[in-house]
């Protein structure tokens, strides 16, 4: 309930200032503002924001290997 | 010297700085678990590298005084370059962010509130950081100010009370690990916590430029250090290395032995009411200089607006990750001491080598 409350929320609040934003002409700040709800709210989709990619998960993708040789090569196990 | 009109005093940035520091620095000791009391090596190594790295910034920034940071890596890097760059400070105060967050999250779930879900206290969390940012950051520093002493107080006390435990010096004998792991040990201390003050070079703007502005830096560098040692001391000397390497949560087992007098039982959830607040200050000043980079790098007008979808950011991506507290611990000591050397060391030394080749012109001209 709490992800589906968030991710209403959130949507909602991209829709309503993202239209203000354009009638004053700020037509960047909408856009990003509504990517910016879209994504939000993606994180709070049950199934799908699970598996999306976190900082946490890309980075262990990326520098886990690095990590592993660099602390083999120093000697220092896990 | 009073600040001028919007910007803060030498003396709030210092005291903004070590609460930055000081929050989140105690809670899992990670390095002490490697380093056993070869410790005060590594922070050393941590802080000289921290103000090092600061230093060069600020070398950079004064070439260009009447800039903010961000114009200057504009001016440096190029418009769309710097752009590019900043990102990386957006994904690593994601990052920071979301290991702060589950980290004080999971520290409450353990010692406080067993039967609260994890879900509840981050958007407890976020909710607050939110607000924090949107009522500006004069408010934040002053909040900070008002904290402070409160802080220092306290912990001081507990320290004391801690001492009373401690009858030999657990930092002897020293130098007992090799090279290679003091090394280690300093880039562990460099990610957490010395190496999160580069990100305070977004705020240099916000205070004059000179000598007092590196003081400040170092004294709050400097304390944070010897707060962060002394901890790690009382905590050797109370419980000793072999528990210390076994405790998840060393630094608090070791103020839970605290007892005064027969019916002030549970003293440590006063001292962790104030402690546990500096590391709402972190999540507070990562998430305004989030905001800040957020609107140059995409050139938003009107900042007010993005502050609430970015705290729900905040909340979802810190909801998202660090699942288990074990988890959070391997990420810790394994993944982020690599993960934030390209925002920590790589960008600020390619900012300063470029700057000094491309700013002496610019300044010149």
């Amino acid at each position: 309930m709490l992800h589906a409350g968030i991710a209403v929320l959130v949507l909602t609040y991209g829709t309503i200032v993202g239209v203000i934003s354009m009638r004053r002409k700020r037509g960047r700040d909408a856009l990003w503002l509504v990517l910016l709800c879209c994504l939000t709210s993606l994180y709070e989709l049950p199934h799908i924001g699970a598996n999306m990619l976190t900082v946490e998960k890309a980075h262990k993708l990326v520098y886990g290997p690095i990590a592993r040789t660099v602390m083999s090569k120093l000697g220092i196990g896990d | 010297m009073p600040a001028k009109q919007g910007q803060i005093t030498f003396t709030s940035f210092g005291c903004l700085l070590f609460s930055y520091l000081s929050g989140f620095s105690t809670l899992f000791l990670i390095e002490a678990k490697f380093l056993n009391q070869d410790v005060w090596m590594a922070y050393s190594i941590g802080m000289a590298l921290s103000f090092g790295i600061l230093w060069l910034l600020h070398r950079t920034q004064i070439r260009l005084p009447n800039l903010t940071m961000l114009e200057v890596f504009d001016h440096a890097l190029g418009k769309l370059f710097s752009r590019v760059v900043l990102c990386f400070y957006l994904v690593y105060l994601l990052e920071i962010q979301g290991d702060a967050s589950q980290a004080l999250t999971s520290f409450y779930r353990s010692v406080v509130l067993p039967n609260t879900p994890t879900n509840s206290i981050l958007l407890m969390l976020a909710l607050t950081t939110t607000y924090a940012v949107s009522v500006g950051f004069h408010a934040i520093v002053r909040s900070v100010l008002l904290a402070l002493p409160f802080f220092l107080l306290g912990i001081a006390f507990i320290l004391l009370m801690i001492s009373q435990d401690v009858h030999t010096n657990p930092f002897l004998p020293p130098f007992r690990h090799s090279a290679a792991l003091i090394g280690y040990g300093g880039l562990l201390s460099f990610f957490l916590p010395f190496g999160k003050s580069i990100v305070f070079c977004f705020l240099f703007d916000r205070i004059g430029s000179g000598r007092k502005k590196m003081a400040s830096i170092f004294a709050a560098l400097f304390l944070a250090g010897l707060y962060l040692c002394a901890a790690t001391y009382l905590t050797f000397g109370s419980l000793g290395m072999r528990l210390t390497s076994h405790s998840l949560f060393p630094f608090f087992s070791a103020i839970q032995l605290v007892k005064l007098g027969e019916y002030l039982e549970r003293i440590e959830i006063m001292i962790i009411g104030i402690w546990t607040l500096f590391t709402v200050f972190e999540i507070i000043v990562l998430q305004y200089i989030f905001v800040q980079l957020f609107t140059h790098v995409f050139r938003i007008q009107r900042p007010k607006w993005f502050v609430l979808p970015i705290g729900l950011l905040f909340f979802a991506i810190s909801e998202r990750s660090f699942r288990e507290v074990y988890d959070q611990d391997y990420y810790n000591s394994h993944i982020a001491p690599f993960s934030t050397l390209i925002p920590t060391v790589v960008i600020p030394l390619l900012l300063f080598v470029v700057g000094s080749i491309r700013l002496k012109r610019l300044s010149g001209a």
